[in-house]
């Protein structure tokens, strides 16, 4: 009885394959892989810190790339790829967007901090 | 009883159409927001040049979203459009979500770079006139160290001065008590003088009147003569000097 079960589960699943799953173009599956190689790539930086909800929506979308090429869905693996991209893209920009504005946060406290200490300066000394 | 029918079977397929024509469908609300903020988005950079190729990517796929619409909707244009004109909908509307998001991060991203490079350059600015602040104190610091070490040396100086002082005094004190032991001693030598002279007088033999006779012419001897040797408890001549 089990042995049926599997054999019903394999033929079912080899059904399925035989059905869905067809060769996507060289093209397709490239830029999956250019996908994520960059979705990686920006993993390491700072863009995973600053940026991570970009991040991680790309990733999703690769996913959905790679799942749709298993399918042979060569119009899906096109559409998530470029969204994959595009995600990447704003991520970056948003990562260099939040960088600079710690940078200008930094730069008003030195110059708080500087302000302050002429402020002290300018004071008539107490003896 | 037929046209009953017929006109009960009308009223039942018509009542579903009249209830979805007021509606808007789910890719119809799509394309329209996208298109909302689209125009929301241009009017707010106010054709920034720096978000112009995004601006203008969003619009192509807002065209292709607009287009996935008009192919793919059903029998009569009542209902929402067909699974893959649905898919290419929400694809083309997330693609003008993400363009207007990241022109949306260059112009953010433009400001903070401008706004970093102003306050750089305050910082700069203020770093400069503290730095003279700075120097200043430094140089009050190395005065003042200056100025305690003067005031210590002159301290000091004061303190030798009042010693000299004091010692000027004590040697004038002592020379005056030396210059009062000398006379002293020059006192009591002339009295030591006098006496020893009283004393010689007073233990040399006193000429007899026939000594006196017989020698008329002769000079009395002197007391330190060999001729006329004095008495020998006498001192000696020398000693009378008060000479040791």
């Amino acid at each position: 009885m089990r042995q049926v079960i599997l054999g019903l589960a394999a033929f079912i699943a080899l059904s399925a394959t035989a059905a869905f799953g067809g060769e996507i173009s060289k093209e397709a599956a490239e830029r999956i892989q250019q996908a994520n190689t960059r979705a990686e790539q920006m993993s390491a930086g700072k863009v995973a810190e600053y940026a991570k909800e970009y991040l991680e929506a790309a990733k999703l979308s690769i996913f959905t790339a790679q799942a749709a090429g298993t399918g042979g869905n060569e119009k899906l693996v096109l559409q998530a790829t470029e969204m994959a991209q595009l995600q990447l893209t704003v991520a970056e920009a948003r990562a260099r967007q939040k960088e600079a504005s710690e940078e200008v946060a930094l730069s008003r406290a030195e110059l708080k901090r500087l302000e302050g200490q002429l402020e002290r300066y300018m004071q008539p000394e107490e003896n | 009883m037929r046209i009953l029918t017929i006109l009960a079977c009308l009223t039942l397929l018509s009542a579903p159409l009249a209830a979805h024509a007021g509606e808007k469908s789910k890719s119809q609300i799509q394309i329209e927001a996208a298109r909302a903020a689209i125009e929301a988005f241009a009017r707010k950079s106010d054709e920034n040049k720096l978000v112009s190729a995004d601006l203008e990517a969003a619009r192509d796929f807002l065209r292709k979203g607009e287009q996935a619409f008009s192919g793919g909707r059903t029998m009569f244009g009542l209902g929402d459009v067909n699974p893959e004109a649905s898919q290419d909908i929400k694809f083309d509307t997330d693609m003008v979500e993400l363009y207007l998001s990241l022109g949306q991060s260059r112009i953010d991203n433009a400001k903070a770079a401008d706004e970093l490079v102003a306050m750089s350059a305050q910082v700069a600015k203020m770093k400069a006139k503290v730095k003279v602040f700075d120097d200043r104190k430094a140089e009050l610091e190395k005065l003042r160290a200056s100025l305690s070490k003067f005031e210590a040396t002159v301290k000091e100086l004061e303190e030798a001065k009042a010693e000299n002082a004091r010692l000027a005094d004590k040697a004038g004190k002592l020379e005056s008590e030396r210059k009062a032991a000398d006379a002293e001693l020059e006192h009591l030598k002339a009295e030591l003088a006098k006496r020893d002279l009283a004393a010689a007088q007073a233990q040399a033999p006193t000429p007899t009147p026939a000594a006196t006779a017989a020698a008329p012419a002769a000079t009395p001897p002197a007391a330190d003569s060999p001729a006329a040797p004095a008495p020998s408890d006498a001192p000696p001549a020398q000693e009378t000097d008060g000479k040791p």
